[in-house]
């Protein structure tokens, strides 16, 4: 896939993740691996411009006696995926005249 | 490579980032390599997997984001002495706080046992000349208090080993707020 629209959709996937619970690191990937290639490296920076965007926030909580990081989603980031609906009706139509060799189907 | 030595050398290779970036990314994989080896897989192939120190670095340089902070050295010395300051400062405090309760837990442990042996030991010698029914219950409860009393303190040093990793992230936690709040502010 394109590095650019892989970028984009590695986010968007990152903030699906969290829609229905609250989650942490190595469990994002689990959840996401599935669907598209991803990194414990390149995930970190993308948690990062989740929160920076506020689409996600952060705390810690004790598990066996250690902290863990949590990401929720806030309603920003609720608003943020709801935007995809759109986009996909316009991304569709892009793909449909890509894909129709120029347009001329 | 093992989870320390990994730590150590990905702490080190963040040198040219300021000290709040540079603990929330250590802590980050910190997280992860414990996450995996809790789910039952090998610590060194997961930390295999991660892949390079150096390709980690450029992964989260390459982010916008991160490259500005980066640049941005200016009050790095500053908040270099404060983020130890503030280390050396948690870490005594931890350490006066374990002193005292692992005291207490030492006294409560070492008086239990005593009292355990003096009512057992009593309760032998006199065993012979036939003893009345509330001498038997006063060495009895000696025992359990004894019992009681030796047992709290076995838990108290169990606490303080359990508490003392979360005490000192914690601590660490709010140091890294504070340096991450005086650095938006010297933006």
């Amino acid at each position: 896939m394109d590095a650019q629209l892989k970028k984009g959709f590695l986010e968007l996937l990152v903030l699906a993740s969290l829609k229905s619970a609250a989650s942490y690191g190595y469990k994002i990937i689990q959840d996401v691996s599935g669907i598209i290639d991803i990194s414990e490296s390149t995930l970190y920076p993308i948690l990062k411009r989740l929160e920076q965007q506020e689409f996600v926030a952060t705390y810690t909580e004790e598990y066996n006696s250690r902290l863990r990081r949590y990401y929720r989603i806030t309603p920003a980031g609720i608003a943020k995926l709801r935007e995809c609906r759109t986009d996909f009706e316009e991304t569709k139509k892009i793909y449909d005249y890509i894909l129709s060799e120029g347009g001329r189907s | 490579m093992n989870k320390y030595e990994f730590i150590y050398k990905l702490d080190k290779a963040l040198d040219g980032f300021s000290a709040a970036e540079r603990a929330e990314i250590v802590r980050y994989y910190e997280e992860l390599i414990q996450d995996a080896r809790d789910s039952g897989e090998p610590e060194n192939a997961f930390i295999d997997r991660l892949g390079s120190i150096e390709t980690i670095i450029r992964t989260i340089k390459k982010d916008g984001t991160f490259l500005s902070n980066v640049k941005e050295k200016k009050d790095f010395q500053l908040r270099k002495v404060f983020d130890v300051t503030v280390r050396i400062l948690g870490y005594s405090l931890f350490g006066i706080f374990a002193i005292t309760v692992g005291s207490i837990a030492f006294s409560l442990s070492v008086t239990g046992i005593s009292t355990v042996f003096v009512a057992v030991g009593a309760y032998l010698r006199d065993s012979v000349a036939d003893p009345s029914t509330a001498t038997l219950i006063m060495y009895a409860g000696g025992t359990l208090l004894g019992a009681g009393l030796f047992l709290g303190g076995i838990w108290g040093f169990k606490w303080i080993i359990k508490i003392s990793r979360v005490i000192i992230e914690k601590s660490l936690e709010f140091a890294d707020k504070i340096i991450k709040k005086i650095g938006e502010r010297n933006k």
